[in-house]
């Protein structure tokens, strides 16, 4: 297989509402900083690759429009949308087509402009014989699967809210994002509204207006370009079944995420992934899901996420820190979370992030989630 | 490019289909690939599906076929977009050495959706949408610009189309299965008034990577016959035009979209035809496909047996 790293990235100020710039405007920032970071031209790029929900704003082939922000105009573009892991399954589809030999250099852009649109009723749009009615949107579902998880897991209300205080805090030394709280308490988060037990509001992620590029080139290209490229050294992703009811424990289990996790750190050569991996840029959309991650991705046995959070191990400073960009739960546009989850971990391994860099980092895990228990890891390297 | 085998086809009729879900569509049509490939689920590395949220009512509409693509802890993709597009994704996948066996699959149900609602999100909320155009809209400014008068759309129908690519192992099955030897798709503007609708600018671009890929020099010498997806009567001259073919004689010997082919799934609908023609009788064919307002979307493959 032909290698590719990451040569670059750009994101735009992520915030509730973008209402400065349209879509195609938004996209543009994103992609202009992204060019402007991998020292090429829009000329240079081979193929894009974009990334949107199209039900949250309720278009139909919103690339028709928005492509032309995205440099789209007479090349090769196509848009990749899986729910959830949309971002993370563009810049996987970008990776595999710059890796075939067409194209030396992909430009893989998302974005999501949520307060163009209804949330909840995109959200709600699935099978409308069994499942719209018990769905209920992303913080019904989860406040089922939660409560299973914490029954068997022991996982207490304090212990996910000190994801999302960490979460917040680590925002608040990222420029782009969105919800940014350096002084936040776990009693805060745990007094904040209840929206569905257990889940109080500060434990959600937010809905966010913004977008994220990422630039690939081929090997040839990329020793050229960039003294220090992020290296794509695994990409695997995981489906499965579509309906809530027919997942077993969905949290407890997260066997895609396992499956996918596993099969990523085996390419890999990772056999102990919370002391070989530098820095993770999980896709938590719920603080309770962290945790959840944690013991899927092999951070910590069965049982011992609560511990982990406890130790600080997944701290900035800990033995593997845990989204320093904030995450979802500080910056959410759907379509374009999953390319800043790649990105930022991208960043991490060229030693770009600034404030929030992992000093040395060289391993980078990123993961996408989506639909009910749909995963995409991804895993970028210093080394080729 | 490294060629890519076309192992099996598989597709539904079309027809509005009110007694049918989605993922029994999809099913039948992925069944028939199988079979015709002479493979299993099992054999099938990873999927690359192809739907419209909008016309399917569904957000992430690959939720419903999630089961009959196989993809149950297994990879897939979806291109939100033609099928023929997810063919060109799913080759790539190939030559880039992730997966060795993919399966494609689109599907729509045209007859379930507001055809002018649907095709009038499609275009620009500031200034193209409030204008009340819709896909119909845009093919009469096009054939107008011809000098041509309003067409008639297809007849709305719904189904399903399959494809199963595989890596090439053996100079020996390059003889005997069609394979694919070039890809090319591009977008062309978006604003009607910013175009040529007269040309299709994009189109001649997806056109000049595919020949090339193939070492195709004279399409009107080199090929034997062409599947355009002439979702309206005049748009086949159009992009037979635009893909350098004088007076090619060979345009759509199945009929074309008249028909009725569903929207997103007629580019690989045209695929699966040049696959079964040259199943007959060996040749290099092109398939087309194309969507958007009045073409904004193009993409082709070129074919060899």
């Amino acid at each position: 297989m032909r290698q590719v790293a990451a040569i670059g990235t750009g994101q735009t100020k992520h915030a509730k509402s973008r209402d400065d710039v349209n879509q195609s405007e938004l996209v543009r920032e994103a992609v202009t900083r992204a060019l402007a970071d991998a020292e090429i031209t829009m000329r240079d790029v081979d193929a894009v690759v974009l990334s949107n929900m199209e039900l949250f704003e309720g278009r139909a082939l919103p690339e028709m429009w928005v492509g032309e922000g995205a440099g789209g105009y007479l090349k090769p573009a196509m848009k990749i949308a899986t729910g959830g892991t949309s971002g993370t399954s563009a810049c996987i589809a970008g990776y595999h087509q710059c890796a075939s030999g067409l194209f030396d250099i992909v430009l893989v852009v998302g974005w999501e402009k949520h307060s163009e649109g209804a949330t909840q009723t995109g959200m709600a749009l699935t099978d409308p014989l069994w499942d719209r009615n018990v769905a209920s949107g992303a913080v019904g579902n989860f406040a089922l699967s939660i409560s299973q998880y914490v029954t068997e897991r022991g996982v207490t209300p304090e212990q996910a809210a000190k994801v999302a205080v960490k979460a917040r805090r680590n925002a608040a030394k990222n420029p782009y994002a969105h919800l940014q709280m350096p002084d936040l308490t776990v009693e805060q988060v745990l007094a904040s509204r209840m929206l569905a037990d257990p889940i109080h509001l500060l434990d959600m992620c937010p809905q966010s207006d913004g977008a994220c590029a990422l630039v690939y080139a081929a090997e040839g290209r990329t020793e050229k370009l960039c003294p220090r490229p992020a290296w794509v050294r695994a990409a695997v992703t995981r489906h499965d079944q579509p309906y809530i009811g027919d997942l077993d424990r969905r949290l407890v289990t997260m066997r895609t995420l396992r499956d996918a996790a596993r099969e990523a750190y085996k390419r890999v050569g990772i056999a102990e992934p919370l002391k070989e991996i530098d820095v993770a840029e999980i896709y938590e959309p719920v603080s309770y899901a962290e945790l959840a991650w944690y013991e899927a991705l092999g951070f910590c046995a069965e049982g011992e996420a609560g511990r982990l959070i406890d130790e600080e191990a997944t701290e900035m400073g800990g033995e593997l820190p845990v989204n320093p960009s904030g995450g979802v739960l500080s910056t959410n546009p759907v379509g374009a979370s999953g390319v800043i989850r790649v990105a930022e971990a991208a960043m991490q391994v060229m030693d770009r992030a600034g404030a929030h860099q992992v000093p040395g980092a060289r391993t980078a895990l990123a993961t996408g989630y989506g639909v009910y228990a749909w995963s995409d890891v991804i895993i970028l390297s210093a080394d080729k | 490019m490294e060629p890519v085998s076309i192992l099996g086809v598989g597709r539904t009729d079309y027809d509005p289909k009110p007694a049918m879900a989605i993922p029994e569509m999809v099913h039948r049509a992925v069944q028939a690939a199988l079979t015709d490939a002479g493979l299993t689920m099992a054999d099938v590395d990873a999927r690359v599906t192809a739907s419209v949220d909008l016309w399917d009512g569904l957000t992430a509409s690959n939720v419903a076929v999630t089961e009959v693509v196989g993809a149950v802890m297994q990879p897939e993709a979806r291109v939100a977009g033609d099928g023929l597009l997810a063919v060109c994704h799913a080759a790539m996948s190939i030559l880039a050495g992730a997966y060795k066996v993919v399966l494609v699959a689109a599907h729509c149900k045209a007859s379930m959706g507001d055809r002018w609602a649907i095709t009038n999100w499609t275009f620009d909320p500031i200034y193209q949408q409030p204008l009340g155009l819709g896909d119909l809209a845009a093919a009469a400014l096009q054939a107008s610009v011809l000098g041509l008068a309003p067409p008639l759309p297809c007849p709305p129908a719904d189904g399903a189309a399959a494809l199963i690519l595989s890596r090439s192992f053996t100079s020996h099955s390059a003889l005997h299965t069609p394979h694919l030897i070039g890809l090319g798709w591009a977008l062309d503007e978006h604003y009607l008034g910013d175009r040529d609708l007269a040309d299709s600018p994009a189109l001649r671009e997806a056109a000049r990577r595919a020949y090339a890929l193939a070492g195709i020099a004279d399409p009107n010498r080199d090929l034997s016959f062409t599947e355009l997806s002439d979702h309206f009567d005049y748009q086949r001259a159009l992009w037979a035009s635009a893909l350098g073919l004088d007076s090619f004689p060979s345009i759509n010997p199945s009929g074309g979209l008249a028909k009725g082919v569903p929207p997103f799934v007629a580019g690989l609908d045209r695929l699966v035809e040049v696959v079964l023609r040259l199943r007959e009788s060996p040749g290099t064919a092109l398939a087309h496909g194309c969507w958007g307002p009045a073409g904004q979307g193009q993409a082709i493959t070129l074919v060899r047996r």
